[in-house]
């Protein structure tokens, strides 16, 4: 797709952007103003409005192919095809007719003509527009209004339509930040914008992981700004596990920090034999698989401190108290200090396990307790 | 590499600093860079945030202004398990010197390197707040918030607080730096007043995490003249970097250092691992990608600072003590901001508190020539 060359647009197709703070569109007669045809009748009333051709189209003439106008992130909902197999279209999609006669490009309803298509419909109803009558930027709007109308942007779609507004409509940073970002609900900072235009960029496997809720957004964004390799392998481990957000988090920092000691990637560091092993060990749940990930990440960016965990639990193991004692270390051990707690709900319960603490006296262990990191 | 020296690429006047003597001096000492005046000088952050690498490009701007807050503050460090009980002057804000793990990147609001000119009302409140407690000594730098001798060449005013501290029969100054700018410092009557420190690394981190300083011989050169000037000097082995090989480098800084100066000039020597918050670390990945600084095992610690794993800490601190002991059995050697379990395990023991730790600080401090 070609790249419009910048401020190519003039200053009434801008003010069609021009958006008020709830988000509602403000009427831009520039871009929809009144056109010779356009007089209806109704009763004794005459109403002018813009030209509305509608069409019956045949699907075989549509170009599937040419997505400049697409928003939508995923095109082959189930919800969709449901709706068409039981009620048919009920709005119109919205087409380009081409340079080329009988040819015409998708401006409104992607999922809605993968649907018709996917039950095998032969026609749909289309509102169609002539391209010497509209710019790219004006039907792409059209698109982004369209949407808007009747749901909220998932961040995937926000991501595209910053992205082709700035990479393939040309529009300044500025203009992004102060109408689109507020227009998609986001905040109007330059960092958001950034964070968006790298999210588009996002790898396919990681755009599922996202769409379904197993990766956060700041995860998404940071993953997006590696390269795509990257992202696949990125992908592949974090597609056999499951991480809370914080765990997700430190996962990926982790891996960062290592990627960067050991001045390898992220996929090195993800493709670790120990790594894959956990991902394939069929008796695990993700859950326990990103723990365990986890785990072995952070015994590998802090060896001390996890050398340091394992004795503490080895020497403690070696007190052999039971159950009802808790031994806690200083957090990280900072200092030297032991915590001490048990719980007792009878005399001879009390009596068995100050007996235990004493036999736990004499034991070497109780001595590199205090020592152990 | 050897220092390389501050020239600013526009000089940024408050309106009511143009007509300070101090303004005048600076903009003589630099002169055919512009110069522009503002009544506001944060009007200006926009502009000087606007780059995506502001925190280089900014400090191209420097910003000569007044102080309208308070210029002595006791050390933040004073939160500390056992503190040395210091005071810091802000005379500047910011430094030059890029060192990649420098807090200032993460602390400071304005990105340009700014400098006070009101140097009178710094001068009357440091004279008025040690004068009022004259029953206590005041250990007081200017290295907290820039380097105190980075800019000296520009400012001059080691010229103007060394004989001030020397009329201060309760006060010694310190000036901290990585320089080794001490021309304005020879031939002045400091009186004992004055201490002249050094922060010190290997070459290896000086090369590479400490950009534009001045290199170990300089230092160390310099530390040499100060003492042939009279002066006492002082060394802060902080930030200890902890890596692959440390000791062998350490060892070697300290073989230099008392190469070139002897053990009975020394004041003290402060050993202090690196510390640093969350913000730095995203920082310095950005900035400096190629350094290893944020790569250590650090745990949470006080004042939301991230510092090395204790044992890491230990280790350091009880080497290199051993090593500095070699040379000058008898200089006090203190760990800065630290707790007492981790004094107890690498010195054998801990001053029982902050006092106790400032009161043999400031016995050190030698007034040979009462004022």
């Amino acid at each position: 797709m070609p790249v419009e060359e910048r401020h190519s647009y003039s200053n009434s197709e801008l003010k069609c952007l021009s958006i008020t703070n709830d988000a509602t569109p403000k009427t831009c007669a520039a871009v929809a103003g009144p056109r010779p045809n356009s007089l209806w009748r109704r009763g004794a009333r005459r109403f002018i409005l813009p030209t509305m051709i509608f069409e019956e189209i045949p699907l075989s003439t549509i170009d599937y192919q040419d997505e400049t106008f697409r928003i939508s992130e995923d095109l082959d909902l189930a919800r969709m095809v449901s709706a068409l197999q039981a009620v048919g279209l009920i709005h119109p999609v919205v087409l380009l007719e081409s340079v080329t006669p009988s040819n015409f490009t998708i401006v409104c309803g992607f999922r809605r003509l993968h649907g018709l298509r996917s039950i095998g419909s032969d026609m749909t109803l289309a509102r169609t527009l002539k391209s010497t009558e509209h710019s790219r930027l004006e039907l792409f709007l059209k698109a982004i209004w369209d949407n808007l109308s009747h749901r909220e942007m998932a961040p995937l779609e926000a991501a595209r339509i910053l992205y082709k507004l700035k990479n393939e409509f040309g529009l300044e940073n500025d203009i992004l930040v102060e109408r689109f970002l507020p227009l998609l609900g986001l905040s109007p900072h330059r960092n958001v914008l950034q964070g968006y235009l790298h999210l588009h960029r996002l790898h396919p496997e990681l755009r599922s992981q996202l769409n379904a809720g197993h990766l956060t957004l700041s995860s998404a964004e940071r993953l997006a700004q590696a390269a795509p390799e990257i992202q696949a392998g990125a992908a592949r481990t974090l597609g056999k596990v499951r991480l809370s957000a914080s765990l997700q988090r430190e996962v990926l920092d982790l891996a960062e920090d290592l990627a960067a000691i050991t001045d390898t990637t992220l996929t090195d560091i993800f493709n670790q034999p120990e790594i894959r092993a956990v991902g394939d060990d069929a008796r695990l749940s993700a859950f326990q698989k990103g723990e365990k990930t986890h785990g072995y990440l952070y015994s590998l960016r802090n060896p001390r401190i996890a050398r340091a965990r394992e004795n503490f639990q080895a020497e403690k193991a070696g007190l052999a108290l039971p159950g009802t004692v808790r031994i806690s270390a200083d957090p990280f051990f900072e200092t030297p200090r032991l915590r001490v707690e048990f719980d007792v709900a009878s005399p001879r319960a009390f009596r068995e396990t100050v007996d235990a603490l004493a036999t736990a006296c004499r034991k070497a262990s109780l001595d590199r307790l205090f020592e152990v990191s | 590499m050897s220092m390389v020296p501050y020239h600013p690429e526009r000089i940024v006047i408050q309106e009511e600093a143009c007509n300070d003597a101090a303004t005048q001096e600076m903009l003589q000492r630099l002169p055919g860079i512009p110069v522009q005046t503002v009544r506001d000088v944060d009007s200006l952050l926009p502009e000087l945030r606007a780059s995506t690498d502001y925190r280089t490009t900014a400090k191209r701007t420097l910003i000569l202004m007044h102080n309208r807050g308070s210029f002595m503050k006791e050390c933040p460090g004073a939160g500390a398990e056992i503190c040395c009980g210091y005071f810091v002057i802000n005379y500047a804000l910011n430094c030059h010197f890029e060192c990649t793990y420098c807090v200032l990147q993460s602390f400071l609001n304005n990105p340009a390197l700014t400098i006070y000119t009101n140097i009178g009302d710094l001068m009357g409140e440091v004279k008025e707040k040690i004068l009022g407690s004259p029953g206590r000594t005041f250990r007081v730098g200017t290295g907290e918030t820039a380097d105190s001798l980075a800019l000296d060449e520009i400012t001059f005013y080691s010229r103007r607080l060394i004989p001030l501290f020397r009329s201060l029969p309760n006060a010694v100054l310190e000036l901290k730096t990585k320089s080794a700018q001490v021309a304005n410092l020879q031939a002045l009557d400091h009186g004992g007043h004055t201490i002249i420190s050094w922060s010190l690394n290997p070459r290896r981190i000086i090369r590479n995490e400490e950009l534009k300083t001045a290199t170990l011989e300089e230092r160390l050169d310099a530390a040499r003249l100060c003492r042939q000037w009279g002066y006492r000097v002082g060394f802060h082995f902080d930030p200890l970097i902890y890596y692959q090989g440390w000791e062998r480098d350490y060892e070697e800084v300290v073989r230099e250092l008392f190469r070139y100066v002897d053990p009975e000039g020394i004041c003290w020597i402060s050993l202090g691992c690196l510390r640093f918050t969350n913000d730095l670390k995203e920082i310095v990945r950005r900035r400096f990608p190629r350094s290893r600084i944020p790569y250590g095992e650090f745990v949470p610690g006080n004042h939301g600072k991230w510092r090395y794993f204790r044992p890491i800490r230990d280790e350091m601190y009880t080497k290199m003590q051993a090593m500095i002991r070699e040379h000058a059995p008898r200089v006090l050697v203190y760990l800065c901001m630290e707790n007492r379990a981790v004094w107890e395990r690498s010195f054998g023991q801990a001053p029982s508190s902050t006092d106790e730790l400032a009161t043999r600080m400031d016995a050190l401090v030698d007034f040979n020539d009462p004022p």
